[in-house]
């Protein structure tokens, strides 16, 4: 028997050859070899799979095209119904949603605080910040308001003495929440883009142990979701969970020595 | 209800950060199989920004029966293959695969060897990437591609194999530089 052609045994990378090709192989060192290089090639063909690429997209440009959509729904759009009803619905459409984004603002604050804590851990400090600290945190991210026992929050006359007259409406309040949070999460990425710990020798060992403690974070918040799976509160963590932890994977892909990849996110 | 659906069901609302969380969870997996079918970069990123609008436009009709991820790249597939069918790089592809194989000489091929399975695939024609693509590296069968490109699974599996046999060419030195169960890629930690 002549030697068997290239596609053929391109062919027999992922399928059994005839008895006759199967003696053939079994005497021809040289096909041999070549079906074996067909099989290492299908294997590094399979590998390509599950490797991961910077995104071709950014969410700035595909959040508007979104919005332009309406499938990113705005304040007092009641356009936007869920087709499916998983979640039960417990309270007026209109009100859950200015609970939700002031959630968002509420989340967002103790993100930062906890970001701050990770920092801490990644440098080797206690994870516990300081009373001063926390008042520090949440000075910077609502801007005062924290000291001399008058609370955390301001008060309606505080806020009026400090910035002048409240909201006109809920929905005018959940507009400025919804346009502060789109700018943390523009900050949180610019600060994720720029972290000067890309840069440190250590910093795949400082991704690892704040990618670790983000999967607990997740793990946690994911088991209390399963006994209150529609905890406003606890989906809020989960969701920011989740993209920290995203936003860290990519941080740790870009920091791998040449040939190393990550096999899983 | 698994967690998985509560992110879900709040995209579906329209709740922004559920939608994003979505999109950077699964948008490295997905890109890169738009990346990989289209090859050409620029090309790529438009039809990723289609994809994705597709993606989050059908998510009301998830039912869940799929992991999401798998839902996502069925659509991510098919959107870009309509991609590149407006764009006519399918439509050649019957001819320009047997100009392609035919047409290369062996020795040449040694010259300008590739130095991935992405470069050396994006030296195939359109339709011989799509196929070599979709079969080795998405798992599709021949019987699916067939009716992805509106062509026969004899079709689909003649591609492939020419395919295989010019990437086997173009990558002899990555392969034959392989031994048998040996991984020579450091892999990161499994989290």
């Amino acid at each position: 028997m002549s030697h068997l052609s290239s596609e053929r045994l391109a062919e027999l990378a992922d399928s059994q050859p005839t008895i006759a090709e199967a003696e053939h192989l079994a005497a021809c060192a040289t096909c041999a070899a070549e079906r074996s290089a067909h099989e290492r090639l299908l294997s590094l063909a399979g590998d390509e799979r599950g490797r991961l690429a910077p995104p071709l997209t950014d969410w700035s440009t595909l959040s508007a095209r979104l919005r332009d959509e309406g499938i990113i729904a705005t304040p007092g759009d009641e356009t936007v119904e869920a087709t499916t009803a998983v979640i039960p619905i417990v309270a007026p459409r209109r009100h859950r949603r200015a609970w939700l984004a002031a959630l968002r603002v509420a989340a967002g604050i103790v993100f930062a605080a906890g970001f701050g804590a990770l920092g801490r851990i990644s440098a080797g400090a206690s994870p516990a910040p300081s009373g001063r600290e926390v008042a520090s945190t949440l000075e910077r991210v609502i801007g005062g308001g924290v000291d001399g026992g008058q609370g955390l929050i301001p008060s309606i006359d505080q806020q009026v003495a400090e910035f002048g007259a409240p909201f006109g409406s809920v929905d005018d309040a959940i507009a400025t929440l919804s346009r502060s949070q789109r700018e943390y999460d523009r900050a949180a990425s610019f600060i994720a883009a720029h972290d000067p710990t890309a840069h440190s020798p250590e910093a795949r060992y400082v991704f690892r142990t704040r990618l670790a403690a983000l999967d607990e974070m997740a793990e946690t918040s994911r088991q209390a979701l399963s006994e209150a799976p529609t905890d406003p509160v606890l989906n809020q963590y989960y969701l920011s969970t989740l993209g920290a932890r995203e936003v860290t994977l990519r941080q740790l892909g870009s920091v791998l020595a040449p040939g190393e990849r990550l096999s899983r996110f | 209800m698994g967690t998985d659906q509560v992110l879900i069901q709040r995209a579906i609302e329209g709740d922004e950060r559920a939608l994003q969380t979505l999109w950077s969870q699964h948008s490295p997996h997905i890109d890169a199989v738009i990346r990989r079918l289209v090859g050409d970069p620029d090309l790529a990123a438009d039809v990723a920004q289609e994809v994705w609008i597709q993606i989050f436009r059908a998510l009301p009709t998830y039912r869940g029966e799929s992991q999401f991820g798998t839902w996502a790249h069925r659509i991510a597939v098919n959107r870009t293959l309509n991609a590149l069918r407006r764009s006519r790089r399918i439509a050649k592809s019957e001819a320009d695969i047997e100009d392609d194989t035919v047409a290369v000489e062996h020795e040449s091929e040694r010259a300008l060897l590739a130095a991935s399975i992405e470069e050396a695939a994006n030296r195939l024609s359109p339709g011989a990437r799509t196929v070599f693509m979709m079969h080795d590296v998405e798992g599709y069968t021949h019987e699916e591609i067939a009716r992805e490109l509106g062509i026969t699974p004899g079709g689909s599996k003649s591609q492939l194999f020419k395919a295989r046999a010019k990437l086997r060419r173009l990558l002899a030195h990555v392969v034959d530089g392989l031994r048998p169960d040996t991984d020579t890629e450091n892999v990161a930690p499994v989290f």
